[in-house]
């Protein structure tokens, strides 16, 4: 009866913190991998049997693909452009169209949302020629603006579910509230619900930011010049040149990689509880 | 399902004739940024695609027309149905992994466990990491020449199966990338829901007496149920589209044994620059999507008994 | 918060002043600031130019080899085109046939100097017109271990029997980790076509009817896949997962010091001698016969130098490629980056003596007596996907020579357009 319940508490605890153990290794050990690749100078990398930590530990990497690397500099600042741009622009006109669904019963609304998520199934290799094609017409080919565009309308429709449970939790009194006190529609929007939507903006916020740092094909297909180029591509073209050379090119992945980090280490709570907020009425 | 706008709609019986059609298109208007950018984006296009597909030339151009010859190209010539088996077995053992594991993973981060912040942010990390990067790590570490685990089980004495010449073993390293890149993400959906259960609910089944197990049963599978469903519909339909992995880690692996449809169609366009055939390849991956995500839906609905 | 904008916005305009003066867009697969010999030549034509030519800057665009291709066909369509570009020569014949690039007829004739270059076939156009003009020409074969062969006291092989030998030898002596011969056969990258094209030729085997379709089952082509079949499975000097990989990937291990034998072009020989460890040697090799002792036909190439034909500045582009091909520039690229120089008369003007040039006087005779002047057809990749699969196939044994043979022959006619 209650005899077993200590022990097979304690199997279970153990066996619980083996395999959190377990995943935790899985997660992280290309990661630390990739860290530790990039301190080794180029002999080192390719020794077999292959070294752990480095033998000689060297900063060159780093120096070399990233901090006297202007052009990497600059594919990291294009990046940050496009996601902030992106963002907002998304965020606009993903509030918007989540507050029509939500609060709105229209005709043909089922038919919209349900064409609008029948998006996130479009394989991306299927648009891209026509993208670059479009965009060659439009003549936005090659700038940072089309991909702004391009990722923004991507990841309205996740940003629009997730955004839509959060409208419905917000109680629809207040905005009445705000049409008594003789706000229009789009005024209530503005003042009542988009403050409250704040959580929401915030974890969808993290959501955009993180896929759009982390594309490759898309930027890779509708970007050429350098002038443009986002830092997935920096990598990838950049180091492929003598062939691959693996400390620098983890070099630049880890620096890479830290941006992201830190916006989701700052937001981290937010992001769960906003995901939290939209997913229980999803 | 809330309507909040039965009060709206009582407004609107009292209006005049102006006002009322504003007031009914604000929906509309209220929707329509965000349509007009994804009909330019992707509706627009994957129209063009789909003309395409029907259509030859040999430059960007879109050429003469052809009929049905470029799907016919891209599924009955050079084992273009393997492609398409090679799709199901990535995308199902993507799924079959990841989901589990992530959900799995969100239940013990769910627990007042020890060093919980600290986990949550380990266990993220593989999303954080572009899928590029990720697969170029992958690729690095199983590289049966100079990577770190082959030559670790080797000092174990287990000869592990060769990523570049063994199809079996190829296939398997892509579904390892691809589970890793995708678990994080299904464990941050699951943990979100989980975290939006109110306690009181489980408290007081276990007042009532249930045991942990049946709690777990009856209780909290059922209301994360749904979103474990979304992350699952998301993390195959990711699967299906993903190129990058494969391409990066085995290029398509010892002939053809990883070379999914996706891959299939950058190939297509990309290198062999037959964008016709590779549209109709795109548009195939399309539909299925579209099947299987309808079909998931009204299995979904007919369970829920609605 | 506004201060910042301030500064970044008349820090760009400041930018934009400063590039008042003319600038020529170059694309590029090697980047003019990297440490390697191949960028140092690069570097050292594109600041000799602008010093020749004050109030011109270059400003180079990089991209991996093996997309340059593809991005200038975007830019073609696009109408974005840069003033010159590199067009591997392999692939040029696309953007020749889409009409993307200019004819330089006008200026060769101009310079007088035409005689004197070595010109690739594919950048010649349907109306024989010339499209491209190489600034460097490469010969493939192999890039040895010469302090090998000396250590082991085995003179160079003569034939591909002997080869393998010694290959077996340099296993032996180096132990388990090292790779006798790295050749790599992925279908998806270049290489297997470049060693195996030359190889059925030597033996008499043709590959393509006069019609263009497929010719690939003949009894010289099934000798060839059965010889690379033992270089893996009988003699064992050549492991399968580095046959299934491309040039690249085998290039890392050979930076390791674990080949001995890497079938890849002339070019990359100062490179790696700077990147290989100490103590290692590297020379240069054509492929040697099958049969019998000599030399393989030679397989040339070189990237070529084309200006768009939508380009703002074609003839400064022209002044560039006439500097990038002055004999003292070849010399110069020669000596620094190991190319051997496309234009005849410069071949007696380099130094013999020296060790970065010693291989570019015989090679060139090698190559003047024995060139495979092979032209690719339109569907470049089409034919490398086709025999690569191929001789994956054999060497994996999923399949039998002939019978990879023959639907490598039914795909090439499905694909080739």
């Amino acid at each position: 009866m209650t005899k077993g319940r200590p022990l097979r508490k304690l199997i279970g605890n153990a066996a619980t913190a083996a395999f959190l153990a377990a995943a935790c290794l899985f997660a992280v050990v290309p990661i630390v991998w990739a860290v530790l690749t990039s301190l080794k100078s180029p002999q080192e990398v390719a020794l077999y049997p292959p070294t752990f930590l480095p033998h000689h530990l060297t900063f060159e990497n780093y120096l070399g693909a990233v901090i006297y690397n202007a052009t990497y500099l600059h594919y990291l600042f294009n990046t940050a452009l496009i996601v902030v741009i992106a963002t907002i622009l998304c965020l606009f006109c993903s509030a918007h169209a989540a507050h029509a669904v939500a609060r709105y019963k229209f005709r043909g609304s089922s038919i919209l949302m349900f064409a609008m998520f029948s998006t996130v199934m479009i394989p991306g290799v299927a648009v891209v020629i026509p993208l670059y094609l479009l965009s060659v017409k439009a003549g936005i080919y090659d700038t940072v603006l089309v991909l702004i565009l391009v990722y923004s309308a991507w990841l309205t429709p996740t940003l629009v579910w997730l955004l839509r449970g959060f409208v419905i939790a917000i109680p629809p009194e207040l905005e009445e509230a705000g049409r008594i006190d003789g706000y229009s529609r789009l005024g209530v929007f503005y003042r009542v619900t988009l403050p409250l939507l704040r959580p929401g903006l915030l974890a969808g916020s993290v959501l955009i930011f993180a896929n759009i740092w982390n594309e490759f094909l898309l930027g890779y297909s509708l970007v050429q010049s350098e002038t443009a180029r986002v830092i997935q591509v920096g990598i990838y073209a950049n180091l492929t040149e003598v062939g691959v050379q693996w400390g620098r090119l983890t070099a630049a992945a880890v620096t890479a990689m830290l941006p992201v980090l830190i916006v989701y280490a700052f937001l981290q709570k937010a992001f769960v509880q906003g995901l939290s907020a939209g997913a229980v009425k999803g | 399902m809330v309507v909040s706008g039965t009060g709206e709609l009582g407004d609107m019986m009292m209006l005049d004739r102006p006002r009322r059609w504003r007031a009914s298109a604000f929906p509309y208007m209220m929707f329509a940024p965000a349509f007009i950018l994804i009909a330019g984006v992707s509706f627009v296009p994957i129209g063009y695609a789909l003309v395409q597909s029907v259509f030859r030339s040999s430059t960007l151009e879109l050429g003469h027309y052809v009929g049905l010859r470029n799907y016919n190209d891209f599924f009955f010539t050079r084992d273009g149905i393997g492609s398409l088996e090679n799709s199901l077995i990535f995308v199902a053992g993507t799924v079959a992994l990841a989901v589990p594991l992530g959900v799995a993973l969100a239940l013990v981060l769910n627990r007042p466990i020890p060093f919980r912040s600290f986990f949550r942010v380990i266990l993220i990390l593989p999303w954080l990491v572009s899928n590029l990067v990720g697969a170029l790590l992958w690729a690095w570490i199983g590289n049966p020449q100079y990577g770190l685990v082959p030559y670790l089980l080797s000092t174990f004495g287990i000869v592990m199966p060769n990523i570049i010449t063994d199809p079996a073993a190829a296939m398997t390293s892509v579904i390892v990338a691809s589970v890793w890149a995708s678990t994080p993400l299904v464990m941050v959906f699951v943990l979100a829901a989980l975290q939006s259960i109110p306690s009181d609910i489980t408290e007081a089944a276990r007042i009532d007496g249930a045991s942990g197990w049946r709690r777990f049963w009856r209780i909290t599978l059922p209301m994360v149920r749904n979103t474990t469903m979304m992350a699952l519909v998301l993390t195959s339909l990711h699967a299906f589209k993903s190129v990058e992995i494969i391409l990066v880690m085995t290029g398509g692996g010892p002939n053809g044994a990883t070379e999914t449809m996706a891959t299939k169609v950058f190939h297509e366009a990309f290198t062999l620059l037959r964008i016709g055939v590779g549209s109709a390849g795109a548009v195939a991956i399309f539909v299925l999507n579209l099947m299987f995500t309808m079909a998931f839906v009204r299995v979904l609905r007919t369970e829920h008994g609605a | 918060m506004k201060r910042i904008i301030l500064a970044a916005v008349l820090s760009a305009l400041l930018c934009g002043l400063a590039h008042a003066e003319k600038s020529l867009e170059l694309w590029t697969f090697i980047d003019p600031a990297g440490d390697n010999p191949r960028s140092k030549a690069l570097a050292q034509i594109i600041n000799t130019f602008e010093q020749q030519n004050p109030g011109v800057k270059i400003k180079s665009t990089i991209f991996a080899w093996n997309q340059i291709n593809l991005a200038f066909m975007k830019a073609g369509l696009a109408g974005k085109v840069p003033d010159l570009t590199m067009l591997n020569s392999g692939r040029i014949q696309r953007v020749v046939a889409a009409n993307f690039l200019r004819p330089l007829d006008t200026y060769l004739d101009q310079s007088g100097v035409r005689s004197d270059y070595i010109l690739m076939p594919n950048a010649i156009g349907a109306d024989k017109k010339v499209y491209g003009v190489p600034y460097e020409v490469r010969a493939l074969g192999f890039l040895y271990r010469s302090d090998l062969l000396k250590k082991a006291g085995i003179p160079k092989p003569n034939n591909l029997h002997e080869l393998v030998q010694s290959a077996k030898k340099m296993q032996e002596m180096e132990g388990a980790n090292f790779i006798g011969v790295g050749i790599g056969f992925d279908p998806k990258q270049d290489s297997a076509e470049k060693m195996y094209i030359p190889a059925v030729a030597a033996l008499g085997g043709k590959l393509l009817n006069a019609d263009g379709t497929a010719h690939f089952v003949t009894p010289e082509a099934i000798k060839v896949m059965n010889f690379l079949h033992d270089m893996v499975h009988k003699d064992k000097v050549m492991p399968l997962d580095v046959a299934m990989t491309g040039p690249d990937q085998v290039r890392t291990l050979v930076e390791a010091g674990r080949v001995g034998y890497y079938f890849q072009g002339s070019h990359w020989l100062l490179t790696l001698r700077t990147k290989v460890p100490k103590g290692d040697t590297m020379d240069f090799m054509p492929v040697p016969l099958l049969d019998g002792d000599g030399v393989q036909p030679v397989f040339v190439e070189g990237w070529n130098l084309g200006i768009p034909a939508k380009a703002a500045e074609p003839d400064l582009a022209w002044k560039l490629v006439q500097l990038w091909t002055s004999p003292d520039m070849q010399i110069m690229q020669a000596k620094v980056a190991g190319y051997l120089p496309m234009r005849k008369s410069v071949a007696d003007k380099v130094d013999p003596n020296d060790p970065s040039t010693a291989h570019i006087k015989p090679l060139l005779a090698v190559i003047g007596a024995n060139a495979m002047n092979f032209k690719w057809p339109l569907n470049t990749d089409a034919m490398q996907e086709t025999l690569g699969t191929a001789i994956t196939s054999v060497l994996a044994d999923k399949q039998k020579p002939e019978e990879a043979l023959r639907e490598a022959e039914k795909n090439y006619d499905s694909v080739r357009e």
